[in-house]
């Protein structure tokens, strides 16, 4: 694929660290998540409804972590989708501060039940990612670029927006009621609208473009992408739009619709790894891929639910846990995780090394990063996962707890492996680059 | 004689590699033609792996550089295209033997 693919273009990619800057808090934040939840474990098979160690772990998981993460990457990523060069990056530091910022308040609002303090987190990250989400969306709408992953973002960032501002009104809603409809179903609209329309179709889009470039398979994906992309819309809104009144039939059809899009996805990666011409994908791409899996356990999980509470059946809050824990982390989190071995040692070359090319040996890409560290950290995220999952289904309290050990080992493993590439960042000056070894990386 | 001296040049661009793939550009199939002229002058045409990638201007002057330390080049031109858009199908033999072995 080459380095396309995550913005090598010297004349367009950000030179100011804040990809890094992004990328390196959100990686705090979900060992802060790591640590609220290590507090109160007993969360895990307890009941989940404003619980507030789980609002606190869930929220710097999906804002800390996912959220800006996915903007750190975005703001490498959006100028090779368009091909062009972004304007200043002084929204993208502002909606930084914000979003650092904010999600440390809303926390603290969280466990300390202030609301003052949720309330200006909440107005933080719903500013944060306004501007955010301005500054791209409105690039990305202006762009005559082709690439079937603009329209994954346009809807992702429109979702991002609309989600943080559901939030808002349903903080507003436990302070001063506006509407009950809000406590009766706004949480699970809430939790549509993030997981589903912001991170699912954001991760999917780019999927489309980044996985046959990684794997290196040929095949055109164009209308693959497309069709996928309605699909996930056009179930996503009509399941929206069937909540809030409680229209059964629209929910289950845009339930329907949306299954059918994340199945085609499914399909689609599957497809793109039959194709391809790289054999080794890597750790990162390993674990990337494997996400794919957590998505369809998630599904199968979630849609029997949604079965048992249709034929009235009430329904376990574990098996509700235990699907958000296959969807957060196996879905979410591995996704991201993955995508991040192959993008942040990208980002440090390209900051450290590319002045250097063509003059010296280089490192290669996959130099700055231990792969077989990642390998070992993927066996202890699937097998954490697996078993704190099958533990909270089941309440099998030791399983959980075991489980939720192991998955927070295989998670740190990455991070410090992660951690290791930026030591390449700051190793001295560009022209006193040390001679790397066997590799002559774009070389003469 | 032409296509010997192009041949050369596609041999000495072997030693420019793209550096998340760890593969020559030739065998990658970023170089689209190679034309060495009578006077010196060695114009390649070339192409990325996408529009907005280009490690563009390090591969191009990678290009250009090690073109220009060939005997006889006096000139070398490196012009860039997108057409057709690069795919993996561009991979060469020894690219896909070379790429399964990573």
């Amino acid at each position: 694929m080459g380095l396309g693919a995550l913005g090598a273009n010297l004349s367009t990619r950000p030179s100011d660290g804040t990809p890094s800057l992004f990328i390196v808090t959100g990686l705090a934040y979900l060992v802060a998540t790591l640590a609220v939840l290590g507090s109160d474990l007993a969360v895990l098979t307890g009941h989940y409804r404003h619980n507030p160690t789980l609002l606190m772990a869930a929220h710097l998981f999906v804002l800390g972590f996912g959220t800006m993460v996915t903007m750190g990457a975005l703001i490498q990523m959006v100028p090779v989708i368009l091909g062009e060069a972004m304007p200043s990056s002084k929204s993208t530091r502002i909606a930084y501060a914000h979003m650092a910022a904010g999600v440390a308040l809303m926390v603290l609002g969280f466990g300390l039940g202030s609301f003052v303090s949720l309330a200006a987190g909440g107005a933080l990250v719903t500013g944060g990612c306004a501007v955010f989400a301005l500054h791209y969306g409105r690039a990305l709408l202006q762009s005559a670029s082709q690439e079937p992953t603009r329209p994954y973002m346009i809807a992702a960032l429109a979702a991002l927006v609309l989600t943080v501002a559901f939030g808002v009104l349903m903080a507003i809603q436990l302070h001063r009621p506006i509407h009950p409809v809000l406590t009766l179903r706004g949480l699970p609209m809430h939790i549509l609208l993030g997981g589903v329309g912001w991170f699912t179709v954001m991760i999917v889009g780019v999927s489309y473009k980044l996985i046959p470039m990684f794997a290196t398979a040929p095949g055109d994906v164009t209308a693959r992408a497309r069709r996928t992309f309605f699909l996930l819309e056009g179930g996503l809104v009509l399941l929206a739009i069937a909540w809030l009144p409680a229209w059964q039939v629209g929910v289950a059809a845009g339930a329907l619709v949306l299954s059918l899009g994340l199945l085609a996805y499914a399909w689609d990666v599957a497809w793109i790894l039959r194709r391809r011409l790289r054999r080794s994908l890597g750790g990162g791409m390993g674990l990337a891929v494997s996400s794919v899996l957590y998505l369809l356990g998630a599904l199968v999980v979630s849609l029997s639910l949604a079965m048992s509470a249709w034929q009235g059946e009430i329904v376990s809050y574990r098996w509700i846990m235990a699907a958000a824990l296959l969807f957060l982390g196996g879905w979410i989190g591995a996704m991201i995780l993955g995508m991040l071995a192959k993008i942040v040692p990208m980002i440090v070359w390209l900051d450290r090394y590319s002045d250097a090319v063509g003059r010296r040996n280089v490192p290669t890409i996959q130099e700055l990063l231990n792969d077989r560290a990642i390998r070992i950290g993927n066996l202890f995220f699937h097998a954490g996962l697996i078993v704190v999952a099958g533990g909270v289904a089941t309440a099998w309290a030791i399983g959980a707890t075991a489980g939720a050990a192991i998955l927070a080992t295989g998670v740190l493993i990455h991070v410090v492996t992660l951690a290791t590439v930026w030591r390449h960042r700051s190793s001295g000056a560009t022209g006193n680059v040390e001679p790397a070894g066997h590799s002559a990386t774009v070389t003469q | 004689m032409q296509s010997d001296r192009d041949e050369l040049v596609r041999e000495a661009l072997k030693q420019v590699v793209d550096p998340e793939l760890h593969l020559n550009i030739v065998d990658l199939g970023l170089i689209y033609d190679v034309a060495w002229y009578d006077s010196g002058q060695v114009e390649v045409t070339m192409t990325l792996t996408t529009p907005g990638c280009p490690v563009g201007s390090l591969l191009r002057r990678a290009v250009e550089r090690t073109v220009a330390q060939l005997p006889g080049v006096q000139e070398v031109e490196v012009t860039l295209t997108f057409e057709p858009r690069w795919s993996p199908d561009f991979v060469s033999p020894a690219g896909r033997a070379a790429l399964g072995r990573l």
